[in-house]
């Protein structure tokens, strides 16, 4: 005798990915869109994460104009505060040292700084440059520290903040959120890598109380394509969209695991596994019920471009020019509202200045000589870093820039889709490994939530300069938990949406093997549950 | 030399803790010889990861979570299944649906201890089915052949629908179904569904059955009342020993020794052992070991558009098109490993220090400067001096770049071939510059550049002075595994030539704690077999790549990976004997649960 999968299902996901109301209708209708493709009403918030890797040149990331009444920070400070980069004086908000300015006031014919060049100029007025988040806890490479899951470091760099407890990314809070998706999406989230298959994102399957585990990323254009659009028609007809009666076979399949979950002879552990596997069942039963008619343009489907550790500069920028067709198609169809890139490959100069063609980099935990990790490895040399600001250069030019210009096109109310999303341009790491002052460029306002066209620095530049590395100040900013909070109310979720344990905010805050004598380490924990100061103008 | 260094003093101490050479060993430690762990200088002489703790006879081993097939078993399993009901041309139409299930990665060390699972994983199990049971209902033949004749009548007959299940839902799980899975299938020949959609729909469940994407184990007897503890049934036993050497489901042989009883005879498992190991597919596996644990994949390729590399190179067709330097280092390693695995009986002390040449390519025979072996006859001997066994071949020592690394090569020397533990620099607590590697001089060689950033630095020798003298020595070898008597400098930027410096491979290593005087590659290796380090640490990681399963305190795990050890440099057992002993110990045979 088969239940009906509303009875197997964890009754936490359910509530969360359709509403507690629904849980009178039968699973399939309850699992169903409004309407195929409708977006009458307001269009929907996305969500979409671009990463990229190993330290970053700050000074080259933060503009260095002067003019127009702006000068350097040399003007005003010594020392290693003097580092180059433009003073802005606008107080953001009053009794903080945050200060802020146009991004129209920095623009040259070569873009706002050394990595974010032209090709953004056009889209200023819907950016947000940010500079002082620094993350609290100590970490080294790491795969979900941008999206606070910091406990993530890479087995090769293992980090103090591998003790604490593992925490979902928040993009998968947002997608397991009935404020992001109103009804079962095509697809919760879409992973993206070119070369490594570890996605930066974590998961706990939208239960709080099942292990976190780390998501796999797409790595070939089509299977992304599959996931997003294999089986789905465009409309015909006026009938009513009709479930794909494989789902019921999906309730055989979870009654088996409901059976076997209950085997005197399975650990919790195993269990455990056992419920995540039935939680992503009900995943697969829902995507099933749901294509049915798409009334966008259905994008060609790609051919297949295995996964490859090269660098092969073809075989690099055609995947990131189909991923990127993906990504918007995937928005403009509504298949997901939540996107994560991790940019493990690039295109950038090679070795000899005097040759002007791109060459392929790849960041894998190889940090050999000549590798992109090698060229973040070397900071005295100048020639790496040369080819390190041009690797960051062409993800700023050729992926932030050219998704933005796709993504800027209108939609229902008004807006665009770039105006009712938020793209985050995050990054691994700050400087030299330290992750103090971690980059941060977004775009889009999120259906307007944040003041766009702006340049926010949040670094106490009055305040201790602890040391300096090579590229890079130790000046305590703000913590980066609250572009987290920032970033999930902006999707529309509130505090009790993904606050956990009765804290504040979002993301661990534990400054543990950081000695106060060496880093800042008093941040107003207070205010950790606030969105960044300044941000919604 | 360090280089702006700008902490306060006063925190050295604390920043000598942090670098996790001095510390706690395995406070960070995942146990796998990876780089989580924390250990001191002083502790590589010492228990090398673990392989040396006391093993305790008797005792249960250690707890076998549940695991998914890993990818590679999953499609090897679906291929396999579909052969084995004689419907071998959905294996073509289902190969790119195979492919989308996400591979596995090495985060955890080898690549089968991934045991993730992710939303594309259940979809991609799910659109296999589906794709395998469209085939079918699509094909009167092939239904005929996967659920016989009676699937083409007008309805499908009990008797019909058990045919099929012992056909292809047995293979599916693996073992015989029981009553009450025969119901649960026969329930969807309910009269709605044709014949075919009922066989499709049935293939479709157990396509994406626990029984079929797990190592599901739960059939067995309990041991002595426990119930945590218990020996595995025949059929759980004929699958461990598949895919253990085959990575894929049990063959016809095997299951029929489940079946008759006979592989839980002492004899009748023996002879499975001997005809499975003896199998091409066993190859297969064992070069996977190979291949993950001396990380052969992990490197990145030759940075061939640097003018300085292509300078190195020059008149070694590096980067050429039909020249594949790094794949032929790679085939090398395989041809060797399996020289001394398959085609005679030989130990590991044997591939440690043999000087044979096997590879057939010109290109690499050039940088060994010996001839290409011929495929047949007498291999060639590498030149007396030069390099010595397995571990001096060129796949693991390569560069990228034109450049040496003698950091590189010491701690993979040290965290992989010798599993010692060695943490990771620190970049949060390392003074800046730390990780910079020294600059090019055409008045110092690599090893003197590399030498003054961290000696004399109390600091960085916490943990250097255990690895780097190893890739002093190494310097014997260019960038390109060539060996050599002085090196050659070049600008990076253009190539050109700047200078040709003599180089010292004069070192003092501590492999097993004592300080030891070494002058020459031939000798480190010398040491390095000696101290039988590479034994324990090898034991060990196929243990885990093997179980799929770290080895566990308090377990019989450990008497397993010392018999291994001990077996590997004997002459009678060797490596493949080794190899086939995991499948000999008690542990093999029975199944520990975790806590509930």
């Amino acid at each position: 005798m088969t239940a009906p999968i509303r009875t197997l299902l964890p009754r936490r996901v359910f509530l969360r990915g359709v509403g507690g109301a629904a849980l009178a209708l039968p699973l399939l209708e309850s699992l169903l869109p409004k309407a195929a493709g409708a977006q009458a009403a307001a269009a929907p918030k996305r969500f979409i994460v671009l990463k990229s890797f190993s330290t970053q040149l700050v000074k080259q990331w933060y503009p260095t104009f002067t003019g127009n009444g702006y000068t350097l920070k040399d003007s005003k400070y010594s020392g290693s505060k003097a580092d180059g980069t433009t003073l802005l004086s606008n107080k953001l908000v009053a009794g903080a040292p945050y200060t802020w300015a146009p991004l129209r006031d920095l623009q040259t014919d070569q873009g706002i700084s050394g990595i974010l060049g032209p090709k953004l100029n056009p889209h200023l007025d819907k950016l947000t440059l940010i500079r002082g988040l620094d993350f609290l806890p100590s970490v080294n490479h790491n795969f979900g520290g941008l999206l606070g899951n910091f406990a993530s470091c890479t087995k090769a760099t293992p980090c103090d903040a591998d003790g604490l407890p593992a925490v979902p990314t928040i993009d998968q809070v947002m997608a397991y959120s009935s404020k992001v998706y109103e009804a079962a999406p095509g697809q919760r989230s879409l992973h993206i890598s070119q070369g490594v298959t570890d996605a930066m994102s974590y998961s706990d399957s939208g239960q709080p109380d099942s292990p976190v585990e780390q998501l796999k990323a797409r790595t070939n254009p089509r299977d992304v394509f599959n996931d997003l659009f294999a089986g789905l028609s465009l409309p015909a007809g006026d009938g009513p969209p009709m479930a794909d009666p494989d789902a019921l076979l999906v309730d055989k399949v979870v009654e088996q695991y409901r059976a076997l979950k209950a085997h005197p002879r399975l650990s919790a552990d195993d269990r455990q596994k056992v419920e995540q596997h039935i939680t992503l069942l009900a995943e697969v039963e829902a995507k099933l019920s749901t294509t049915t008619k798409l009334a966008c343009t259905k994008p060609a489907e790609p051919g297949s471009l295995d996964n490859n550790s090269g660098t092969d500069p073809t075989d690099i920028r055609q995947k990131w020019d189909l991923f990127l067709d993906l990504v918007v198609a995937a928005v403009a169809c509504d298949r997901t509202r939540i996107i994560t890139i991790g940019v493990h490959k690039a295109l950038g100069p090679g070795p000899d200045p005097s040759n002007s063609a791109l060459s392929g980099h790849y960041h894998s935990e190889d940090a050999s000589g000549g590798t992109w990790h090698g060229l973040a490895h070397d900071w005295g040399n100048e020639n790496s870093r040369r080819m390190l600001a041009g690797i960051n250069s062409w993800i700023a030019q050729e992926l932030f820039a050219k998704l933005v210009e796709k993504l800027d096109v209108p939609e229902s109310g008004g807006k665009t889709m770039l105006d009712n999303s938020l793209v985050y341009w995050g990054n691994e790491l700050g400087f030299n490994h330290i992750a103090y002052s971690v980059p941060c460029l977004l775009a889009g306002s999120a259906g307007g939530f944040i003041k766009t066209g702006r340049y926010l620095d949040y670094i106490d530049w009055d305040g201790r300069a602890y040391f300096s590395q090579e590229d890079g100040n130790v000046i305590k900013g703000i913590p980066h938990n609250r572009f987290l909070v920032t970033a999930l109310q902006a999707m529309g979720l509130s505090p009790s949406d993904y606050e956990r344990g009765g804290q504040p905010g979002y993301g661990s805050t534990s400054t543990s093997g950081r000695d106060p004598a060496v880093w800042p380490t008093d941040y107003d924990l207070a205010s950790i549950g606030q969105i960044l100061p300044g941000i919604q103008g | 030399m360090i280089r702006n260094f700008a902490y306060p003093s006063t925190l050295a101490a604390a920043l000598l803790w942090s670098l996790g050479c001095t510390t706690d060993p395995g406070s960070h430690g995942d146990g796998a010889g990876g780089a989580g762990a924390a250990a001191g200088a002083a502790a590589f002489g010492g228990n090398p990861g673990g392989v040396d703790v006391s093993c305790t006879q008797g005792a249960a081993p250690g707890v076998s979570p549940l695991m998914k097939l890993s990818t590679k078993q999953y499609r090897n399993t679906v291929r396999d299944l579909l052969r084995a009901v004689s419907a071998d041309p959905v294996v073509e139409r289902v190969e790119s649906l195979l492919a989308s299930i996400p591979d596995d990665s090495t985060s955890d060390g080898f690549t089968g201890r991934d045991n993730r699972t992710a939303l594309e994983h259940v979809q991609g199990y799910f659109n296999v089915g589906r794709s395998v049971g469209d085939a079918l209902a699509a094909d009167s033949v092939l239904l005929a052949s996967v659920a016989g004749e009676c699937a083409r009548e007008a309805a499908l007959s009990p008797a019909c629908v058990n045919g099929f299940l012992d056909r292809f839902v047995q293979l599916a799980y693996r073992r015989p179904l029981l009553e009450s899975e025969r119901a649960e299938y026969a329930a969807l020949n309910d009269g709605s569904r044709s014949p075919a959609a009922a066989i499709r729909a049935m293939v479709i469940v157990a396509l994406s059955s626990p029984r079929f994407v797990h190592h599901v184990e739960v059939d067995g007897a309990a041991i002595d009342g426990t119930t945590d503890l218990m020996r595995i049934s025949p059929y759980e036993t004929a699958s461990r020993l598949s895919y253990l050497f085959w990575q894929t489901m049990p063959d016809e042989q095997l299951f029929a020794a489940a079946a008759d009883g006979s592989l839980e005879t002492d004899a009748g498992f023996a002879q499975q052992l001997e005809r499975v190991f003896a199998d091409d597919r066993t190859r297969e596996t064992i070069w996977s070991f190979w291949n993950e644990w001396l990380r052969l994949e992990k490197f990145t390729g030759f940075e061939i558009g640097r003018p300085a590399l292509q300078a190195l190179a020059a008149g070694e067709s590096l980067g050429a098109p039909g020249h594949d330097h790094y794949g032929d280092m790679v085939q090398e390693v395989r041809d060797l490993t399996e020289l001394f695995t398959f085609q005679r009986v030989g130990t590991l002390s044997q591939l440690l220090t043999t000087d044979l040449s096997v590879t057939p390519s010109p290109d690499l025979a050039k940088l060994y400067g010996v001839a290409p072996w011929e495929g047949r006859g007498d291999y060639p001997q590498l030149p007396a001096g030069t390099r010595a066994g397995l571990l001096q071949r060129a796949a693991l020592l390569v560069s990228n770049l034109e450049q040496t690394n003698p950091f590189h090569r010491g701690a993979f020397m040290r965290r992989y071939l010798l599993c010692d533990p060695l943490p990771q620099p620190d970049p949060n607590s390392l003074p800046p510059g730390a990780l910079d590697p020294p600059p090019v001089s055409s008045a110092q060689t690599t090893r003197q550049r590399f030498q003054a950033k961290v000696e004399g630095n109390p600091l960085c020798q916490a943990c250097h002075a255990g690895f780097s003298d190893l890739g002093y020595v190494l310097e014997s070898f260019d960038a390109l595994g060539r060996y050599r008597t002085s090196e050659k400098v070049y600008d990076e930027k253009n190539g050109q030539y700047l200078a040709e410096l003599p180089i010292d491979t004069n070192a003092t290593l501590r492999i097993t704690g004592e300080a030891v005087p070494v002058t020459s590659a031939a000798e480190l290796n010398q040491r390095v077999v000696a101290s039988q380090k590479v034994e324990a640490c090898m034991a060990r990681l196929y243990f885990e790549f093997a179980n799929r399963r770290p080895v566990a305190d308090d377990s019989s795990d450990h008497c397993a990976v010392q018999d291994m050890k001990s077996g590997l440099n004997e002459p009678a057992v060797g490596i493949s004997g080794t190899f086939k002993r995991i499948a000999r110990y008690p542990g093999f045979f029975q199944r520990k649960v975790g806590p509930q």
